[in-house]
């Protein structure tokens, strides 16, 4: 899938106690005479993510502002969108130490114009589409993404069900895959085997961890996915798609009512990452 | 902004050196050890190879890369396909390079366990450092 | 060097104990009993350009030993134009030695040796000229 990023959004620093919250301000003042065509971002809008301004966000390109080396802009962009994106630190531009601010910002200015053009080349920007933003809600925690699916349920566990008509798949998150780190084994239970809620359903093993899998519904499964006891690294690098585990015939179809929506389990899961994902070895 | 960034640190491979072995040894002392919670492991491998988290944390955070040799792969590699690191750290400035011996390109030998501790140290004097400045 | 045929790259992950495990499997072909046959070089040195290496690359059989599936040595010694005579996945051979299940990324322990083994083993009874 292709999407051609043609309109500009440009997110400049609200920083009103340093020198280069000024100056950013400035720059903004100069892009609006310059081209009318920019969308001017707002840190209050983005922060209280208002939807009109994270769509903005997330359907242009974009460059950020910073006034100082904290780059408070850069920080809620990555936050808020997946994608690269430019930025410009006020407070590194040396050469420019003896300039007034007002000179500051034109040059500035030019340089986001310059940056928003060059991203505005026929070549356009390509989304991997296993990851697009439409199917993913994505955070990132220092070098890690996480990805959670839109249009699951997930339990507290970190498995994920899918309803596919009256069946339901079932399978890890990618939180989970990620804390448990590479998958090397993985035993399934076998076709027929009914489970209540929470029941263990086969196990599996990784570098980290021999661990359960904890069926998020009643049911009895009427499909594995029999690959993974040759290529278990599936589970690792495709959770919600080849590395399913099981289909289930739902005993209550309304019991997925008890798990977390997509939604809620970002939340959640962006909560867990941060403890959890990135630990260290310690002897 | 109350919460201080993480550095990454970034070593070279170390395959074939005496010199890439030390810097890889220091920099798992100084991962696992020393500053586990203020810093980020980066692998070069996956960087190379495209890893967008790595590259993506090296774009927007301070890095650290610890090179065994002049050759400076990590410090280049990350420039190539990040950002300039904020440290670049070459083991053939310290003196006791001309003293590393081929058989520690594997495993460390008793007379490098000091290098290490010394690489280690100035890596978290550095990690320190740049912390402090981003107050 | 010039009548070597058998390169071994391995990944050498530092974030996790296969990559260590990558490492020291390419320590034992290369520095034991097989050293006279097998060689190695940095992978970081070949994504740089190091023209030297990269052509004694494409006249070589080369081996590749991958922590994880992420493939990094693999897919960094194709992107450069040189084929892989053999890959091997440090995950798969754990899943035919389970027994063998290394330490940390700081010391893989006797079983992270033993799985470096199992490594060397496959790659002298698969790997081909």
């Amino acid at each position: 899938m292709l999407i051609i990023l043609s309109t500009k959004y440009v997110l400049p620093c609200a920083g009103y106690d340093r020198p280069g919250g000024k100056v950013s301000r400035l720059v903004v003042e100069h892009l609006q005479s310059l081209d009318d065509s920019i969308t001017i971002g707002s840190i209050g809008a983005l922060s209280s993510e208002r939807p009109g301004e994270i769509k903005d966000l997330r359907s242009s390109k974009v460059v950020c502002i910073d006034g100082c080396s904290v780059k408070c802009a850069s920080k809620l962009v990555e936050k808020h969108s997946a994608r690269d994106f430019e930025s410009i630190e006020v407070s590194v531009l040396t050469d420019m130490q003896d300039s007034t601010d007002d000179e500051k910002a034109r040059t500035i200015a030019d340089m986001v114009l310059q940056l928003l053009a060059a991203t505005s080349t026929t070549v356009p920007k390509t989304i991997d589409t296993e990851h697009s933003e439409i199917d993913y809600m994505t955070e990132m925690i220092d070098k890690f993404i996480l990805r959670i699916k839109k249009g699951l349920f997930y339990s507290d566990n970190d498995f994920w069900a899918q309803k596919e008509g009256g069946l339901v798949r079932i399978g890890i998150s990618d939180l989970l895959q990620q804390m448990v780190s590479d998958v090397f084994f993985v035993d399934l239970a076998d076709i027929g085997t009914h489970v209540e809620f929470g029941d263990e359903l086969g196990a599996f093993e990784s570098t980290k961890i021999a661990m359960e899998i904890i069926t998020p519904l009643s049911g009895t499964v009427v499909e594995k996915n029999s690959i993974l006891e040759d290529s278990p690294e599936f589970v690792n690098e495709d959770p919600y798609g080849k590395g399913w585990l099981y289909v289930i015939r739902p005993d209550d179809i309304s019991e997925l009512d008890l798990l977390k929506s997509a939604n809620e389990y970002f939340a959640y899961g962006i909560e867990k990452a941060k403890h959890e994902l990135g630990k260290k070895v310690s002897e | 902004m109350s919460e201080l960034p993480k550095v990454g640190i970034i070593s070279c491979s170390g395959e074939d050196c005496p010199g890439g072995n030390i810097s890889r040894e220091a920099t798992l002392r100084v991962l696992h050890d020393l500053r586990p919670d203020e810093t980020v492991t980066i692998c070069l491998p996956l960087f190379l190879a495209g890893g967008e988290g790595e590259r993506g944390f090296a774009k927007r955070f301070p890095t650290i890369t610890v090179d065994g040799c002049g050759k400076l792969c990590a410090a280049i590699g990350t420039a190539r396909f990040s950002s300039k690191p904020t440290v670049e750290i070459n083991l053939e400035d310290y003196d006791d390079f001309s003293s590393l011996k081929i058989e520690e390109k594997w495993h460390i030998q008793e007379s490098s366990k000091d290098l290490v501790e010394k690489l280690a140290n100035d890596i978290v004097n550095h990690v320190d450092e740049i912390r402090k400045i981003s107050e | 060097m010039s009548d070597v045929k058998k390169i071994v790259i391995p990944c050498s992950g530092i974030g996790k104990a296969f990559g260590t495990v990558a490492r020291e499997a390419t320590y034992q072909l290369t520095e034991t009993d097989h050293q006279s046959e097998y060689k190695t070089m940095c992978l970081p040195l070949l994504v740089a350009g190091d023209q030297e290496a990269i052509d004694l690359l494409k006249k070589s059989n080369v081996y590749t030993i991958d922590g994880c599936p992420k493939k990094c040595a693999t897919l960094s010694v194709e992107r450069i134009g040189v084929n892989v005579a053999m890959e091997v996945m440090v995950p798969k051979v754990l899943a035919q030695n389970t027994e063998h299940k290394p330490g940390s990324v700081l010391d893989i322990g006797r079983n992270g040796v033993l799985l470096a083994k199992d490594i060397v083993n496959k790659i002298l009874e698969e790997g081909s000229d």
